[in-house]
């Protein structure tokens, strides 16, 4: 039988460094039933055998008060399936009390242990130094000194678990409570506080040393009251330019790749509904599942890097006050801010948000911030119907309403995460006590791991959603479908292609392909939903035609530019400067203009606050473990874009600035 | 005095937690109990939270649960 080893250890002192330092390629990532907390297992290759080794998330204690420290104490006692054989901890050799303050805890579950000793660079830059043989005879385990980013200490390593794993001898701590109230009272952490002291007595020297080291002096800089905010904004700045600049082009890449190759592979098949749905449901909607791979690709990169380096953390001690007011922390900050790029990404990155209340607040408020995906209906709309002026004779009047746009979600999610936080997720603010670890090079090989396993994480998962509502939808623009009506457009079709070949024909088929599409649409499911629902939009100044470019936009809000062109005859997302003149054109029953600036207003005030993205949801889903969050967040949000845009659109009549 | 009363830059000993609460039993995980040695090395821009060295490592927390922590000069 294999042996199952599990790795347990704090927070920050190399454990998954070490992790993929043993395990090297071989690794399967997964969730825990229930809980959000993922789990990594790996093969590790030992002189003899091959074993299991099982990373546990980092912890400062076993005593259960958050998700993580339930599940590395149900792994280790064996309620998670069956009982680790053995424990590898690793500890950090510059903070060695708090470690071992942990290791006793471990210990104390008695099972074969083996102690890796990391971080002695670290240790040695700080004055101090730990003896691992003689901390071995303290601790009754084996000791082996590693330096787990420079893979030093492996080979000792696997050869000392493989012993321990013959043995199969019970380690032993303090022999204090682990579980109940008892373990979490003073004194019991004063006793393995004691016994972590007293085993270090002999086995560590202290000098002094001279000067400021460099991570603190780093870390003056950095966490300074203007310094480190300046730093912080340029940093951020920078970050969320390069999710905009860097993942565009490869999202467009993307984006024409599946299209050449869908039609690639579908060219074999002939024309009909089976083309159609591979086409317009599968191939699009995988489109819709890989555009967001690069943006999750690269912000994880940062996140990494910030988190490997020790900055997540001073960001968030950073803005931690401002969150602290809506009772979220400065560890939604982060997710926030990346949510103005992309929700999908920014709900993925709540998981380095400990506490769970806060995470699920921070989940739902995030597809508030305006993404990229709601910037083609405000740059069209203004461009059409806001009408150029300097204000003051400083700030173009349409760059001040763009502005403005992306701060309404913000200023709205201020009292949302209140509320949220206050009734549905009531209770004591999440507690902020972070630690602040000293600054590292990040290591190149966790980080692009991490980047890889989200991408993975997110395709296998959401992606089968999102692709699942993709083909819903275009089931839902394709049918019913009326064959006398295609009939008659095949016939019209007929008489172009009778009359000579030409420029003229060639304009005539192209917008009979547009007409028929257009009427297909209006004669579809989702067509005679936009009729229907025109009653529940005309407070918004909406006719049928908005509401239905506003229905079909529901599931990606990106598409809305598409549809409007669909629906105004003037082709798709290719022409847009028809696209304007088109919207421009349209007219009422009564004759007059269909768009207005109160009209143009109320559509760009519902896109900024509605939850137009099924993917978004499907995360919000995954990640929350209930569909109801989602259910909760589609809800509020419809509700504030639809009270949002009636009370703009009015307020524009009765100002009379239309 | 409690450590949110520290000035930046400022050494004490802990005394004493006021028990009783979750915070309480962290901060006391984190190293700070009785006889630990506390230095205060700043607060962020709108003056919480702190940043606080606590034996070996610097730990942020903020001002409430701070007050829980009773240090000595």
């Amino acid at each position: 039988m294999k042996a199952t080893i599990a790795l347990a250890g704090n927070p920050n002192v190399g454990k998954t460094t070490l992790f993929n330092a043993l395990t090297g390629l071989n690794q399967r990532t997964g969730n825990y039933p229930g809980v959000t907390v993922s789990w990594h297992a790996g093969t590790w290759i030992l002189p003899d055998s091959d074993a299991e080794l099982l990373d546990l998330p980092g912890s400062y204690s076993i005593a259960a008060h958050s998700p993580d420290e339930a599940v590395v104490q149900g792994v280790l006692r064996g309620l998670e399936g069956p009982r680790p054989d053995a424990l590898l901890a690793i500890i950090d050799a510059s903070n060695p009390e708090r470690n071992l303050y942990f290791l006793s805890q471990l210990l104390d579950l008695e099972l074969p242990t083996v102690v890796a000793l990391n971080m002695g660079d670290v240790a040695r830059d700080k004055g101090m130094a730990i003896d691992a043989a003689t901390l071995a005879r303290a601790l009754g385990c084996r000791v082996v000194p590693v330096q787990a980013n420079r893979r030093e200490g492996i080979q000792a390593l696997s050869e000392a678990m493989q012993d321990t794993l013959y043995e199969a001898k019970a380690a032993h701590g303090p022999g204090l409570p682990i579980d109940g109230p008892a373990a979490a009272e003073p004194e019991t952490i004063r006793g393995r506080y004691l016994w972590a002291r007293q085993k270090l007595v002999d086995s560590i020297s202290r000098s002094a040393v001279h000067g400021l080291r460099l991570s603190d002096r780093v870390d003056r800089i950095l966490t300074h009251k203007v310094w480190g905010v300046l730093a912080m904004v340029l940093l951020m700045g920078a970050v969320f330019q390069s999710i905009y600049a860097w993942s565009q082009p490869v999202m467009d890449l993307m984006d024409t790749g599946v299209h050449w190759l869908g039609g690639l592979l579908l060219r074999p098949i002939a024309p009909g509904i089976l083309k159609e749905l591979l086409a317009n449901g599968v191939v699009a909607g995988m489109g819709s599942v890989l555009v967001f791979v690069p943006q999750i690709a690269v912000l994880f990169f940062f996140i990494a890097i910030l988190e490997d380096c020790g900055y997540m953390a001073r960001s968030a001690f950073l803005m931690d006050r401002l969150f602290a007011r809506i009772g979220l922390s400065g560890r939604s900050f982060i997710p926030l801010l990346s949510s103005f790029a992309c929700a999908v990404p920014g709900i993925l990155s709540t998981r380095t948000i400990a506490d769970r209340k806060e995470r699920l607040t921070a989940m739902l408020v995030a597809p508030l911030m305006s993404c990229s995906a709601r910037l083609p209906v405000y740059t069209i709309m203004i461009a059409c119907f806001v009408p150029g002026r300097m204000l003051l004779g400083l700030v173009d009047q349409r760059a001040l309403l763009l502005f403005a746009l992306y701060a309404l979600g913000l200023v709205v999610a201020v009292p949302v995460a209140w509320l949220v936080r206050k009734y549905m997720h009531a209770g004591a603010a999440p507690l902020f006590l972070i630690e602040l670890p000293g600054y590292k090079w990040p290591d190149w090989r966790t980080v692009s791991r991490r980047v890889l396993e989200q991408c993975r994480e997110f395709l296998s998962t959401a992606g089968t959603i999102i692709l699942a509502v993709g083909i819903v939808v275009w089931a839902l623009g394709a049918f019913p479908r009326d064959q006398a009506r295609m009939a008659a457009f095949d016939a019209q079709r007929a008489a172009i292609l009778a009359a000579p070949a030409g420029l003229t024909q060639t304009a005539a088929l192209k917008q009979l392909d547009i007409d028929a599409q257009s009427d297909r649409l209006n004669h579809s499911a989702l067509g005679w939903a936009g009729h229907a629902i025109v009653p529940a939009f005309a407070p918004l100044g909406w006719d049928w035609r908005i509401s239905m470019a506003a229905l079909a936009s529901f599931p990606a809000r990106e598409v809305v530019v598409g549809t409007l062109g669909t629906i105004f005859h003037s082709g798709g997302e290719n022409d847009e400067g028809r696209l304007r003149d088109a919207l421009k054109d349209a007219k009422r029953e009564d004759g007059t203009p269909l768009f207005n600036l109160a009209v143009a207003l109320s559509l760009m005030v519902f896109f900024a606050l509605c939850a137009q993205c099924a993917s978004t949801l499907a995360v919000i889903t995954r990640e929350s473990g209930h569909w109801g969050y989602a259910a909760f967040t589609f809800f509020y949000m419809t509700t504030l874009a639809w009270l949002g845009a009636a009370a703009i659109y009015h307020l524009t009549l009765w100002l009379g600035l239309s | 005095m409690t450590l949110d009363k520290l000035k930046d830059g400022q050494q004490a000993t802990v005394q004493g937690l006021t028990l009783g609460s979750t915070a309480a039993v962290r901060l006391m995980e984190m190293g700070l109990f009785e006889g630990s040695p506390v230095r205060v090395l700043r607060r962020a821009p709108m003056g919480d939270p702190l940043e606080v060295q606590v034996g070996d490592y610097r730990l942020s927390l903020r001002k409430d649960e701070a007050a829980l922590v009773r240090v000595q000069l």
